[in-house]
């Protein structure tokens, strides 16, 4: 009889890579994918724009030597195919082996499809990349941007205030005959200067107001949810997660998809010591509400990260902070039949509280049962060049384990930083939400055959267990600020009892 | 203070002319930086007409495009010749150059290298702006107004530069205007490139199908009767504001059977509107019309500035409103859908999504025209018109 267990890895590191690489989940819009462009394996990181219209930065590792062209597409969820316009080459990046490079435009804010499209001695091959392109708040300008315009504006002024007493002055005199010494120049010069700098100023509060109404109707904010915790007989925590009405009064869920089988994949992390973690899926109720029932988890504050996807392809994350009461150890039972029972494939762990900045990262995790997770390339923190976390998975007796796949994935991981401005839920296939590559694909009419390797949902909750064990993982990703971070790995074993 | 233009262009300096050299060499003693700078004026104006077209029909730009390339090496060529003429001035101590600081330039060189620095200063901040609020984001927010103003500046440069000349060979050679020597044309040529500019720079609210909103007439009343009022008032020739329309209009219509001549693909998405070649600009405005009227009003009326200002002011809103309210309806209908006018609705950018509103009028709800509008037009106009004589008035006396 195979027994499963679901065990946790934690990593605690200090990133002082410069802001490099990195999606759609808070803090951190990048998107990292692993896969295959039909018989091409392909390793793609996409910098949406900043701000759109704008330019996203295309990164495409193609393994092969008979690579004759690699093309880059983006598609507008919602735009047919016939409005499309033709692929943007990418070009081979000099002195990196295997690594294109295109920057494409993005036009419009939405849900894109970035096709990448490998031509090579094995003929054509195609990767959906799913990629939210919106509006992020404008970087402050840099000190040299500042300090030129500021001169900039001055010599502007003035050198109107000069062109205008020039004008009265001296330039309808005969040459040859110098200007008589009156007051209008300086007079029409000073009117000139000042109305110079009413203009400056007009042209500084216009930008001030369509700064405000662009922070405030142009970005993308996701969208806002309301969670409600009772207490059950003493026994259980059943939260309710609702949208909260925004600013268009909407108050209903769009309408959703599945991803690894979950409509939403919802993680718990206690504040401020992100001591524990959980990686729980609420059930959707036929009154249009996400119910959850809380493992057994200490009680205190937590923040709730929610990976929602929906038929646009669209996905974000929704947050909202719950407390956790305590539990009664001494409350009747409640009967099975009156409960909400936890999804089979949620999973918590609990650890030692995170305090200060890292010193040194963590590069050896203990495991449940005996086993242990190391961090392959701890240094991928201070080098931007990387883009990938990996681990080695180890049993008991040191020899590699024999992972399952955990809701169709090798692993699972969540990034957060210290102070909650980083979040990001990754795989082995990267960053992407595969339910929205899903939607993306069968639009198009892709062959699955894209999908990365692990992804097939029918192994969900099955082993094979003649396969060699995979006890590798790599997560597409990094760091997109510097600061402290503690990294969850979620994986899953079999073992014989 | 209004003084007829003769007294103007006779200036204050003539009754202290004693000191005046016998022969004054031009700011420049070479005409072939004049004809450059028209030249790089010139190619500024297409440049922007142009550049709109491959925004429309291609898309993707770099700074290397031809149309980005016309636009910023005529600035560039603009900004080096105004610096010729600055060294040179200042050198040798020109007569016909204005002092500024330790420099001596000619006035328009002053104007050019104003426009220069705008233009830089528009650059510098771009570079911040579309990465913060994406591509040209914000309508008329301030990297476009800067840009605006720079490109005007080197454009007002270049006429008053060549203005200058015809004024200082009429001062010295004492003949009567017209006569041999004047590059009237070059003034007039310049006027036009501003003029094109104009209606260019206003192009969001010149469409044929936005031609019949109270925005449109109120703009055009505020912007169109300044220049060819201007060029009016300096009294190059009989007809100079008529000259200065026929610039325009011949400039465009020339881009409008020029531009589609050259394949062009859009190479971003979404793509809207299947196009094949370069988009052609809209067909000019009628403002020849009422730049005749102006011209005539000029030539027979003898009364001062501030008269001529309120006739020229009411009759161009009335001529210019006659005009274009009914060619706004011959451009929309399948009439004008030729290769001669390029218009009938046809012709979008490929990123608009334009259903049957393609050939209707858009815009009478929120900004219709009654007679408030027309009265509130013909004010404007005639302020517009006033300025213009001074402008003109100052520019026929221009000496440096």
């Amino acid at each position: 009889m195979i027994k499963y267990i679901y065990i946790v890895g934690l990593i605690v590191c200090l990133s002082t890579a410069l802001p490099h690489a990195v999606h759609g989940h808070v803090g951190s819009p990048n998107v990292f994918y692993e896969g295959d462009a039909g018989p091409y394996q392909v390793r793609v990181v996409i910098r949406p724009p900043t701000a759109i219209p704008g330019l996203a930065e295309v990164n495409v590792t193609v393994e092969g030597d008979d690579i004759q062209q690699v093309g880059v597409l983006p598609a507008l969820a919602n735009v047919a195919d016939n409005s499309l316009p033709p692929a943007d080459p990418a070009n081979v990046v000099p002195g990196i082996p295997h690594l294109y490079s295109a920057e494409v435009w993005i036009m419009e804010q939405g849900t894109y499809a970035i096709r990448i499209r490998v031509q090579g001695g094995q003929g054509a091959g195609e990767a959906v990349v799913p990629m939210n392109a919106f509006s992020q708040a404008p970087a402050e300008m840099a000190g040299w941007i500042q300090i030129s315009l500021v001169f900039l504006g001055l010599v502007l002024v003035l050198g109107f205030a000069v062109i205008a007493s020039t004008a009265i002055k001296e330039s309808g005199l005969r040459p040859g005959i110098d200007p008589s010494p009156t007051q209008m120049p300086r007079l029409t010069g000073s009117i000139a200067a000042l109305l110079g700098l009413l203009a400056a100023y007009a042209m500084w509060t216009a930008w001030e107001q369509m700064d405000r109404a662009y922070r405030n109707n142009e970005l993308f904010k996701p969208m806002p949810i309301t969670t409600v915790t009772n207490l059950v007989g003493g026994r259980d925590r059943l939260v309710r997660i609702t949208p909260a009405s925004n600013d268009r009064g909407n108050q209903s869920w769009p309408k959703l998809v599945t991803d690894h089988g979950k409509l939403m994949h919802a993680f718990l992390i206690r504040e401020p010591d992100l001591d524990v973690f959980a990686h729980v899926h609420p059930a959707f109720t036929p009154a249009g509400n996400f119910m959850l029932t809380t493992p057994p988890l200490p009680a205190g504050d937590y923040r709730l990260y929610g990976d929602i996807t929906d038929e646009s392809g669209l996905s974000q994350t929704v947050t909202d902070w719950l407390i956790l009461p305590a539990l009664k150890p001494d409350a009747p039972p409640i009967p099975e039949i009156a409960r909400l029972k936890p999804d089979l494939d949620d999973s918590w762990h609990q650890a030692e509280p995170f305090s200060g900045p890292v010193q040194e990262p963590t590069t050896t995790a203990n495991l449940q049962n005996g086993y242990r997770m190391v961090w392959d390339n701890p240094e991928v923190a201070q080098n931007p060049g990387e883009s990938a976390l990996k681990f080695t998975v180890l049993d008991p007796v040191s020899q590699p384990a024999r992972l399952m796949p955990y809701m169709g994935m090798l692993g699972h991981t969540a990034v957060r930083r210290d102070d909650g401005a980083v979040f990001a839920h990754l795989h082995p296939v990267g960053s992407i939400s595969m339910a929205s590559q899903e939607i993306f694909q069968k639009k198009e009419g892709t062959a699955s055959k894209t999908m990365a390797e692990g992804m097939d949902h029918s192994t969900h909750m099955m082993g094979d267990e003649t396969a060699a064990p995979n006890n590798q993982l790599a997560f597409p990703f990094a760091f997109p600020q510097t600061g402290s971070y503690r990294i969850w790995v979620q994986v899953k074993s079999g073992r014989w009892s | 203070m209004a003084k007829t233009k003769t007294q103007k262009r006779r200036p204050q300096s003539a009754s202290r002319a004693s000191k005046t050299p016998s022969v004054i060499v031009p700011p420049t003693n070479d005409q072939i930086f004049i004809y450059g700078l028209l030249l790089a004026a010139t190619s500024m104006v297409v440049g922007v007409i142009w550049d709109i077209s491959w925004d429309g029909s291609v898309g993707k730009d770099s700074f290397w495009t031809t149309a980005h390339m016309a636009l910023n090496f005529g600035g560039l060529i603009a900004w080096i010749i105004a610096i010729r003429m600055t060294v040179h001035a200042t050198r040798s101590g020109h007569p016909a150059s204005v002092q500024v600081g330790l420099l001596r330039l000619p006035f328009g060189a002053l104007c050019i290298l104003w426009g220069g620095i705008a233009m830089l200063t528009y650059g510098t901040l771009d570079v911040w702006w579309s990465g913060a609020y994406g591509l040209m984001s914000g309508s008329w927010a301030a990297p476009q107004i800067l840009v605006t103003a720079g490109i005007a500046a080197i454009l007002i440069g270049t006429l008053l530069l060549t203005a200058s000349r015809n004024n200082l060979t009429t001062e010295d050679t004492g003949e009567a205007q017209g006569a041999e020597g004047k590059k009237v044309w070059s003034t007039l040529w310049a006027a036009g490139l501003l003029l094109t500019f104009a209606a260019t720079a206003t192009v969001e609210i010149n469409l044929p199908n936005l031609q019949r909103t109270a925005l449109f007439y109120s703009v055009s009343c505020a912007v169109y009767p300044l220049i060819l009022t201007w060029l009016a008032g300096t009294a190059y020739g009989r007809w100079p504001a008529t000259f200065t329309a026929l610039v325009y209009t011949g400039l465009v219509c020339m881009l409008i059977w020029i531009l589609p001549l050259l394949p062009a693909t859009p190479l971003i998405g979404p793509v809207y509107q299947q196009i094949d070649h370069m988009l052609p600009p809209h067909f000019p405005l009628l403002l020849i019309v009422p730049a005749l009227v102006i011209d005539l009003i000029f030539q027979h009326v003898r009364q001062n500035d501030w008269i001529k200002s309120v006739l020229c002011g009411l009759l161009f809103t009335l001529v210019f409103m006659g005009a274009q309210w009914y060619f706004a309806e011959f451009l929309l209908s399948s009439a004008a859908d030729n290769g001669l006018f390029a218009e009938g609705g046809r012709y979008w950018p490929f990123y608009m999504q334009v259903g049957p509103e393609r050939t209707m009028f858009w815009g009478m709800e929120q900004s219709p025209v009654h007679a408030g509008t027309i009265f509130g037009c013909m004010l404007l106009a005639m302020a517009s018109s006033r300025i213009g004589l001074w402008l003109g008035g100052w520019m026929g006396a221009l000496q440096r």
